[in-house]
């Protein structure tokens, strides 16, 4: 059997959990694989328990019941210990919702150094992974700057800098997007991209924005702590009433697509992104008018 | 805006003391403490007053903002001044004045003009060895590595140099939050500016809970993230930036060093005038 970088098997989590009668049960029975090299995104709306699952992939939880396994090492309701937790961070990082409460130096290079610092890396070893880091994500130029002047976008670059720089297999954007404006969005799901396409890293987005889900080679949406549905965009997105019925919605252009096909137009299904859309409602349009329907 | 505010006062540039080891610097305010507060004669002032100045011209600081430095102390000063002027008694020297209940001797005259000077020189040489040349994050380090020895007695070194460093990180985003919570409460109608004294600390609590609130909160999330990012205290920890010292540092050094002796030397052998013990 292939072994998987993530695997969850009946993995669940309930906060409150000493005492059972009120303990909020925030997912229940979650199993899934995660391979590396993944570009997933987890999807649902507030309090379905994405960020709960995040939580647990980095051990900043522990889980409830079920069984975690992090490239080979099984997490269980026991928990690990501070030496094991510590070997598994250094393989899965996280970048966080708040630019402002993850930067810890007053000096982006320093703060990207900071993960590195952390682990013990010598000095010139140091220098090269901060330089690398800062131009992966194109802050080259802001390497002295104080991280408090930045962009909300730039801020989270920075923040994505240094778990870069600690070199880990997997990152996990816990809601990494959600505080930013539209231009920061961007910037940081292109570096997410790019280091997914050009550094094979396993890539984890959390998030509720569908058109960033869209860019993912992989959907899992979660609903009330269970997964939904799993697969990719183009699965996921047909699947119109249930997204819609977890609270969720569709991307505009699909949900068009979704609509006209209910009215009995011929259309494919499972057209995610707005190229798509448009092309699919304008080859039908063209053959109608061809056949001088309209 | 309150975000304008500089911390610490320092001032870019890249003179000579810009440039020294801020550990090295460190030494150096010490041992210029130490000699101001040796020299006992006209002759000891007058050279600290100099070595003063030589280093004013040293770090290409506008004399302005220098003497700008000395501002916040001036009633301090004055107050020192006064007391040392009206109760220098005793074998106070020649009487000048002598009226009513004040006596003037010419010893407190001297005492006055000396610990005023000694004042200012304080302040002025502080300020252009330390804090205008040298940013905060760079005395935080400095602080941290000759305290090192410390570790030895487990005192947490490390972990009060990333307090400071945390805090410095986060007055500038706490500043800011200030001012978003100070404008959604003028939105409200809050009123910060009118009534009396107790009216205006009154409406700075709705502005201090919620900025407690989401300290804690900041507080919280930064923790976390810095657990994700493996850290495990000062243990094992290496740094992206390390201070060497350069030949500018000894030089430095061995001048003030030199200059500490000189006023050692002063004092015993140029007693000029007997202005005062």
């Amino acid at each position: 059997m292939a072994s998987h970088f993530i695997e969850a098997r009946g993995l669940g989590f309930s906060y409150d959990a000493e005492s059972e009668s009120d303990a909020v049960v925030a997912l229940d029975d979650i199993s899934l694989t995660i391979d590396e090299g993944e570009y997933i995104a987890i999807l649902g709306h507030n309090g379905s328990g994405k960020s709960t699952l995040a939580k647990l992939f980095n051990l900043i939880l522990t889980p409830s019941r079920g069984e975690l396994i992090l490239d080979g090492k099984t997490v269980t309701s026991e928990g690990l210990s501070d030496d094991e937790i510590y070997e598994i961070r250094k393989k899965i990082g996280m970048v966080f919702q708040n630019p402002d409460n993850q930067l810890v130096a007053t000096v982006v290079e320093e703060d990207v150094a900071f993960g590195p610092e952390n682990l013990g890396v010598p000095r010139e070893e140091l220098r090269r992974r901060v330089d690398e880091a800062l131009a992966t994500v194109g802050m080259t130029e802001y390497a002295r700057h104080a991280p408090h002047k930045l962009s909300g976008g730039q801020k989270q670059r920075v923040a994505i800098a240094g778990v870069l720089a600690m070199m880990p297999r997997c990152i996990i954007f816990d809601e990494s997007t959600a505080m930013l404006d539209p231009l920061g969005r961007r910037e940081v799901t292109d570096v997410m991209e790019r280091l997914n396409r050009e550094q094979n890293m396993t890539v984890l987005h959390i998030t509720h924005y569908m058109e960033e889900a869209a860019r993912a080679s992989r959907i899992i949406v979660i609903s009330d702590g269970k997964i939904l549905l799993d697969g990719t965009p183009k699965e996921v997105f047909s699947s119109v009433e249930p997204l819609l019925a977890a609270g969720l919605e569709t991307p505009q252009g699909t949900e068009l697509i979704h609509e006209l096909r209910m009215l009995g137009f011929d259309l494919p299904k499972g057209c995610t992104t707005v190229g798509e859309c448009t092309d699919a409602i304008f080859s039908l349009f063209k053959e109608k008018k061809d056949n001088n329907d309209v | 805006m309150l975000s304008d505010i500089t911390l610490g006062q320092y001032f870019p540039g890249s003179s000579l003391l810009h440039r020294l080891d801020p550990r090295m610097k460190i030494i150096l305010s010490a041992l210029y403490m130490a000699a101001i507060f040796l020299a006992k004669n006209a002759f000891c002032h007058l050279f600290t007053a100099i070595a003063t100045v030589l280093l004013v011209l040293l770090s290409r600081i506008s004399l302005r903002v220098v003497l700008r430095s000395v501002r916040p102390i001036l009633y301090v000063l004055i107050f020192t001044m006064l007391l040392n002027l009206f109760f220098t008694s005793a074998d106070g020297g020649r009487l000048l004045l002598d009226f009513w209940v004040i006596r003037i001797y010419e010893e407190g005259v001297y005492r006055a003009l000396f610990m005023a000077l000694r004042v200012v020189l304080l302040v002025i040489g502080v300020s252009v060895l330390l804090t205008y040349t040298t940013t905060p994050i760079a005395l935080t380090d400095a602080i941290e590595s000759l305290l090192s020895p410390l570790k030895l007695l487990r005192i947490p070194v490390h972990e009060f140099a990333m307090m400071m460093t945390i805090a410095l990180r986060f007055i500038p985003t706490l500043i800011e939050e200030t001012e978003k919570i100070m404008n959604a409460q003028k939105a409200r109608g809050a009123d910060f500016t009118s009534g009396s004294i107790f009216r205006r600390v009154r409406a700075l609590v709705p502005i201090l809970i919620p900025l407690f609130v989401s300290s804690f909160q900041r507080a919280i999330d930064l923790a976390t993230a810095m657990e994700c990012r493996c850290y495990r205290g000062g243990k094992g920890r290496t740094k992206l930036v390390r201070y060497t010292l350069h030949a500018r540092d000894f030089v430095m050094l061995v001048l003030f060093a030199l200059g500490v002796a000189m006023i050692v030397f002063g004092n015993l052998r140029l007693p000029i005038g007997r202005l005062y013990s």
